[in-house]
């Protein structure tokens, strides 16, 4: 019996299909995330002399106000453009669920297409409107009224509000959506209503969704490279710091490029770790059975409330709108001039089809490559627990905290030599786009994997088919509406990718979101607009066939 | 819906079924036990199961019925000891070539599937050819009543029709054992009992040795064979439901199943076959034993095997504190003299008499069907 027993423990340590995965997924996350970061981390703290181990790169870091006036401007931007796009999106979600505005679809779908650019999009359009020469500008001028400048602090805040509000209103949305009515039925019969119902029931039921909008609000504005450098100016932000100390052919530091990247690096891995500790280990994992009543408006209060909410969303939607149009408008070099055509785009067909090429060749292969990824992986960590797993969970979510900029730069430096010589290639921008979008795949994974009953598995296994073809027939076909939510958001966001593009990018992989960028700093609007154009529209239909493929059931965010 | 079953139908099946079913030896579990960290949730458990039998493990939730089943499947290793069947040792065989049936709690059912594919799952992966698959799925469609619903969704199905595609599923591959575990739990009562004929018609006309597990006592009585009644990680007791009923092995099996009062007494042993029962102050009877026993012991009885009186009348007294009119039957808690409660159910057609709560009463049992254990090893005594 003894010997029994003895065989069991042997076969723990077999080499099986998921062993070998564990393995496999280990190595090119020891290869293509924890070499680079080590190498960054061993940079910032080798800045002495002949790079012996030295600390002076922080120390001057935190010495010198034009570097740590930075860390301050990120900061401030961070926590100012989170709480005004929480306070925009947290009432409005509240009121669009709870309330009768009428067209709450089309509204959804308004919020949705204004989130589906990239941030500096926005800042990009509210130049054209608002900038030195920008249309309003210009229409107003004579009338002797100057707005205030749209550069630096308060545009940024302006571009990043209404551009990440729709995170938090659509979160708002769907905790509120899968909110079992009872609970606030019975703070009522208790005697608790209005607006104390709504700050001991409701609120506190739909914080721990609600702050993990919120932190992804933070990370996505904190790392943000695109907006910074179109409108910052002279407003500097870490990232921004941290590409011209990494690009600039002179001064330029990577000593110091690399200290700031650990600091902001740091930084979010506080605002992640404070998430957790308000959070806790509460995960109300409601069902949903009754979702609350929608409430009947007063004539009156409906009338204001839906122009308000209709309002916010029209405004949310400029960037798009000013994209589209000015992207039909003729130019004349960087002027746009009176009337339509499709100059625009006949320009990028004939001298930039190549970039859109890239965009969709490079996220298609990374996101089929994040697909398998995330599919084994979750079940790993899902249905294989361990502390091997656990540390894979850990390991895949980190990227996370990763701004773009940082995993470019941590890319080149790491993998510019032999034996991995892969800077300039198509190859470094796809793994840099499974690394940093994978997240959001491997965290829908999960997610279905949960709700999976695993007396299904067991029942193909009992059936005679072994566990690994079970995998394969049964487990994840059935996981694949919850990867596919995933993989929507991951794919949009891959096509969008500008902050580790714009340095992992060569002359012969350029993507749409570089192209725009430096069309804009050549002035040449229209055709940033097309390519803007482009990029929503691929956005969009990519939903529409989501939509298509899950029979509307599929969820987004 | 009665489940009715079509006789022919069933018999063809059944003759099938026969000839690839070796009579003979049976499922052996010697001695297994299943750890989890430095819990032991199945304890050193034995147990012979033999050909054709439905057995069922029986018990409170954490028990260990689930896991010791899950260690017959193949889905929870097995720590230490064997489980056999027909001399071979199933231990290291992993569970998918194991050849057995399990029907699970939630059916378990393939949703991406359609009913007819979800039962010949098992029948493709064994390679058996189309027109055979064909034939043996429709044929278990028959059984189970469910042909009608071949093309269909899963998700269009009841919970009940989902339960029979899952035991179709399981019985097609013509398992050695078939595995149940809590299979009627999520159904609602009176489908419960229908299914629980349906199911055992078809383990009695396919004579598969079949292993049952549930938490419900009503039901573990009426589908078993045998009953094994599990506490701890630990068999209580096994045997016919009747045994188990009638006498219980120790106070744990006497709560768990049916309805029982267990009030302390004490013993006096003169001789093996005249013995005096004290219960409270003054009411003596005289038994026989089946050992001479002196001291403390439980005396334990049904509910339904008390008899009521008038006051002063029979062997105790109490007053009734608490009554439930169950249609049928009345149930009754009566308090004796000493605090100590009596459960009681009269069968109104037994009696005329209207009962109310405060009434005192006075009352006796069958001494034929009482049992009595000792306070240390809840050995039986009589």
């Amino acid at each position: 019996m003894k010997t029994i027993a003895g065989m069991n423990r042997k076969r723990i340590f077999a080499l099986d299909f998921w062993n070998l995965m564990t393995f496999i997924f280990f190595v090119l996350i020891a290869v293509f995330l924890v070499y680079p970061l080590v190498g960054l981390l061993s940079r910032s703290i080798f800045s002495g002399e002949n790079n012996s181990f030295g600390l002076s790169s922080y120390l001057e870091f935190f010495q010198l106000p034009y570097y740590f006036s930075t860390l301050w401007h990120s900061i401030l931007l961070t926590l100012v453009s989170t709480v005004l796009a929480t306070l925009v999106g947290l009432p409005m979600g509240y009121v669009v669920a709870r309330y009768n505005i009428p067209g709450k679809k089309m509204l959804n779908v308004m919020v949705v297409i204004s989130l589906l650019s990239p941030p500096f999009i926005g800042a990009y359009a509210w130049i054209v409107l608002l900038g030195r020469s920008g249309f309003l500008t210009k229409l107003i001028e004579p009338l002797g009224i100057h707005l205030p400048s749209i550069y630096g602090f308060g545009g940024m805040l302006l571009v990043f509000t209404f551009k990440m509000f729709p995170f938090i209103y659509m979160y708002v949305i769907g905790a509120l959506g899968s909110m079992d009515s009872s609970l606030e039925e019975a703070a009522e019969s208790l005697g608790v209503h209005g607006i104390k119902r709504l700050f001991t029931v409701t609120f506190p039921l739909i914080l721990p969704t609600l702050t993990s909008g919120v932190v992804m609000v933070l990370m996505t504005v904190l790392s943000d490279l695109g907006t910074p450098m179109l409108i910052g100016e002279g407003y500097k932000v870490l990232p921004v710091l941290i590409y011209d100390e990494f690009m600039s052919e002179m001064g330029g530091s990577f000593a110091m490029a690399s200290t700031m990247s650990v600091i902001i690096i740091v930084f979010s891995l506080t605002v992640l770790f404070l998430q957790r500790k308000i959070i806790g280990n509460k995960d109300y994992n409601m069902t949903g059975l009754r979702p609350p009543a929608v409430i009947e408006l007063k004539p009156g209060s409906k009338i204001i409330l839906t122009t308000v909410v209709y309002g916010i969303a029209v405004f949310a939607l400029i960037p798009q709108i000013t994209t589209v149009v000015t992207s039909f408008i003729k130019t004349h070099g960087p002027l746009f001039v009176k009337g339509f055509s499709f100059e625009s785009y006949r320009y990028i067909w004939d001298k930039m089809a190549d970039s859109i090429m890239h965009t969709f060749t490079y996220a298609t292969i990374a996101i089929i490559i994040m697909i398998f990824m995330g599919i084994l992986t979750a079940y790993l960590v899902v249905r294989r627990k361990s502390r091997v797993t656990a540390l894979l969970d850990f390991l895949l979510m980190s990227p996370y905290v990763i701004p773009g900029s940082v995993l470019g730069i941590i890319f080149i430096m790491a993998f510019n030599k032999p034996p991995v010589l892969l800077a300039g290639t198509a190859t470094i921008l796809i793994i840099s786009y499974v690394i940093r979008k994978i997240p959001f795949l491997f965290r829908s994974s999960i997610g279905i994997l949960y709700q999976l009953d695993p007396a299904v598995e067991e029942a193909s296994i009992s059936l005679g088919i072994s566990p690994v073809r079970t995998f394969f027939k049964v487990t994840a076909i059935l996981m694949l509406p919850g990867v596919v939510s995933g993989a929507v958001l991951s794919w949009i966001a891959s096509i969008n990718e500008f902050s580790s593009t714009i340095i992992l990018y060569s002359g012969r992989t350029k993507t749409i979101s570089v192209a725009i960028f430096t069309e804009i700093f050549k002035d040449s609007y229209g055709t940033a607009a097309a390519l803007g154009t482009i990029l929503t529209l691929a956005a969009i239909v990519s939903l529409v066939i989501f939509n298509k493929l899950t029979k509307g059931k599929g969820s987004v965010v | 819906m009665v489940a009715y079953l079509d006789i022919v139908e069933v018999c063809h099946f059944f003759a099938k079924f026969e000839q690839e079913n070796i009579m003979g030896n049976p499922l052996y579990i010697e001695e297994v036990i299943k750890k989890f960290g430095n819990f032991n949730a199945v304890d050193g458990i034995s147990l012979e199961i033999e050909e054709g039998e439905f057995f069922t493990l029986l018990g409170p939730s954490g028990c260990g019925k689930t896991t010791l089943l899950r260690m017959i499947a193949g889905f929870n290793s097995i720590d230490d000891g064997v489980i056999r069947f027909r001399d071979k040792i199933l231990n290291d065989i992993p569970a998918h070539r194991r050849n057995i049936g399990m029907v699970f709690q939630n059916y378990a059912i393939f949703p991406h599937m359609s009913v007819f594919n979800n039962v010949a799952y098992g029948l493709k992966a064994r390679k058996v050819s189309k027109e055979e698959i064909q034939k043996r799925v429709n044929e278990v469609l028959d059984l189970v009543q469910m042909r009608e619903y071949k093309d269909r969704q899963p998700s269009k199905l009841s919970g009940g029709q989902q339960q029979r595609i899952a035991l179709a599923r399981a019985i097609v591959i013509k398992p050695d054992i078939l595995l149940m575990d809590e299979p009627l739990s999520n159904l609602d009562a009176k489908l419960r009992i229908n299914m629980r004929e349906v199911i055992k018609k078809i383990q009695i006309n396919l004579n598969i040795t079949t292993v049952y597990v549930t938490h419900d006592q009503e039901e573990a009585l009426a589908i078993s064979d045998r009953i094994a009644v599990m506490n701890g990680g630990k068999i209580q007791q096994i045997g016919t439901p009747r045994e188990i009923y009638q006498n219980p092995g120790n106070t744990f099996v006497a709560d768990f199943i049916g309805t029982s009062t267990f009030l302390d007494c004490t013993l006096e042993s003169k001789t093996k076959k005249k013995s005096l029962l004290k219960i409270l102050d003054g009411s003596e009877v005289e038994i026989p034993l089946q050992s001479e026993y002196s001291g403390e012991a439980i005396l334990a009885f049904r509910a339904e095997e008390v008899t009521l009186g008038e006051p002063g009348l029979k062997l105790l007294n109490g007053k009734i504190v608490f009554s439930t009119f169950l249609g049928g039957v009345m149930n009754y808690e009566i308090m004796l003299g000493n605090d100590q409660v009596v459960l009681v159910t009269e069968y109104l057609k037994d009696n005329e008499v209207w009962r109310n709560v405060g009434d005192e009463v006075s009352l006796d049992f069958n001494m034929n069907r009482i049992n009595l254990f000792d306070t240390e090893s809840k050995d039986v005594l009589v």
